[in-house]
């Protein structure tokens, strides 16, 4: 498309994208804004993250031109100087409009091709841990319900944003399943700060309806700080009732620069009925919610939660040093349990953004957990089946390694082992492994400790 | 190679599309990609008509109509962020 926009630009064309309501809340982390401000703040974040040069349209909050073109994800239109309809098409064809321009405006005598644009996807911002707290299961596929934010303080945004979703019974039936996902927006750059009060909500029921529970708390978490939504499910019946559930809820919004940490409380109406504008969250209702790796949502599109590109975007998202591969201290218990080894296929204990890509890019299921082998008709290329994630002695001897390489690189003063000023550096600081108490971390305490983990 | 073909968000739309409708057994298939089109083509002004006259926003939130492109051929393509 950029080509096409480079070669017409010039003849007087001119090209636009239409921003409008999201169709896949979640996949890239991205979630429904509530503002026209947060809304034009998606377009700045798509137009850095494309490195396009069109020009952008920011749909109205009510979604005024999608309702008034189709209501189409990726539709596309050619449209004449005298503001007519000339070309439409309700899937995007990049092949397909150039032929159309070729044929309105004219042949371009030597296309731009892809290589000449040279356009760099700019990396994400460094985030909080993701893949910490376990997703819920869904019953099933659930439809985005109306949520109402009630916007008091313009001044405080919603760092966290409830969605909302519901099962066909509830909306049809008035009795059925409420999921409530409580997600931080990564427009305001915040994690869930886990040395603080875990968030909780509370429901005001209109009268004739009930809930179960009526409020919660986020899980206790161990990482001091992470990225993941928290998740409920409610049983409702409101069979009686049209009117909306008030949710209120309490969190600590943190940054990530550490500038500020405060607690908020806001509110919503839930609607229990259909929201046509709230999109689908991919994943989630095919046989449960997105996946870290190998869990019952399995392997997703590419850029969906639980597919190929996200799962490597939330593995690399657990460098949090920034040298651009994982180490062991750095990965998450699951992962350092069940995928470690099996990515880290140089074996010098840091899983790197080629061994995940070489990882992902092949066909079948990236990870399984302890038992989960391949077929014998299908064989595993990385040879992995060596690996035994139940025998103790293949334990200790992976982490043997992987303890090895983190003294290696921890150990300023080369003396073999860590000091308390050398662990303190670590992700997560493995000052309890120091069993013998001489304030050094030898790579056999380090393995200890690892495996006692 | 469609990354670099396909801006990043849309290549993401469309990789979702089209496996949401290589679901075996899920609620799309062909007939549902051909009712979304039924759909947009009785939605959407037909070919030779104007564009409605609904406003929105340019990028710095300034009012956009739909109706002010003119004098030159518009292209216009829906994308998003996911």
């Amino acid at each position: 498309m950029e080509t096409i926009e480079r070669d017409y630009s010039p003849k007087g064309v001119k090209f636009y994208y239409v921003y409008k309501a999201l169709a896949h809340p979640e996949t890239n982390g991205y979630i429904t804004p509530f503002t026209l401000d947060e809304r034009l703040m998606h377009v700045k974040e798509a137009k850095r993250t494309l490195g396009t040069r069109f020009n952008w349209i920011c749909d109205t909050m009510s979604n005024d031109i999608k309702h008034s073109l189709g209501d189409a994800p990726n539709c596309e239109f050619v449209i004449d100087p005298e503001g007519k309809v000339v070309r439409k098409r309700v899937w995007s064809r990049p092949d397909e409009l150039r032929k159309d321009l070729e044929e309105l405006v004219g042949p371009v005598e030597k296309p731009t091709t892809v290589a000449e644009l040279n356009m760099q996807t700019p990396p994400r911002p460094k985030q909080a841990a993701i893949g910490v707290v376990p997703r819920i299961e869904l019953p099933g596929r659930l439809q985005a319900v109306k949520v109402e934010p009630i916007i008091e303080d313009k001044k405080t945004p919603f760092y966290v944003k409830l969605r909302a979703e519901a099962d066909s019974a509830l909306i049809s039936g008035g009795e059925g399943k409420l999921y409530l996902g409580f997600f931080l927006d990564p427009l305001y750059h915040v994690h869930w700060n886990n040395q603080a009060e875990p968030m909780r909500f509370e429901l005001t029921l209109p009268k004739d309806v009930t809930a179960s529970p009526s409020s919660g708390t986020g899980p206790k978490v161990d990482e001091p700080a992470d990225s993941d939504p928290r998740e409920f499910l409610i049983d409702v019946n409101g069979k009686q009732s049209r009117k909306p559930i008030e949710l209120t809820v309490h969190y600590f919004a943190c940054d990530d620069a550490e500038t500020f940490c405060i607690p908020v409380t806001q509110t919503y109406l839930v609607y229990l009925e259909s929201d046509r504008d709230g999109g689908s969250r991919m994943g989630a209702g095919r046989g449960g919610p997105p996946a870290l790796a190998g869990g019952p949502g399995g392997r997703g599109p590419a850029g969906a939660p639980g597919g190929p590109r996200e799962m490597m975007r939330r593995l690399l998202s657990f460098d949090r040093d920034g040298d651009g591969k994982v180490s062991i201290d750095e990965a998450p218990p699951q992962m350092r349990e069940f995928m470690f080894a099996r990515l880290d296929t140089n074996e010098d204990g840091f899983v790197d953004r080629a061994e995940i890509e070489a990882r992902f890019s092949r066909p079948g299921p990236p990870f399984g957990p302890p038992g989960e082998r391949p077929r014998p008709d299908q064989p595993d290329e990385t040879n992995d089946s060596t690996l035994d994630n139940t025998k103790p002695a293949d334990i200790a001897a992976r982490y043997l390694k992987y303890a090895q390489s983190i003294v290696a690189k921890y150990d300023a003063n080369a003396d073999g082992a860590l000091s308390p000023d050398e662990w303190a550096k670590m992700s997560n600081p493995p000052a309890n492994a120091d069993t013998n108490g001489d304030k050094r971390i030898t790579v056999e305490e380090l393995v200890d400790w690892y495996v006692k983990q | 190679m469609i990354r670099k073909s396909i801006p990043l968000g849309l290549s993401v739309c469309l990789l979702i599309v089209a496996s949401a409708w290589a679901q075996p057994g899920g609620e799309r298939g062909p007939s549902a990609r051909a009712s979304m089109e039924r759909r947009f083509n009785e939605s959407t002004p037909a070919i030779g008509e104007p564009l409605p006259d609904v406003s929105a926003f340019d990028e710095e939130g300034n009012e956009f109509k739909l109706s002010s492109l003119k004098g030159h051929y518009s292209v216009i393509v829906f994308g998003c962020l996911t």
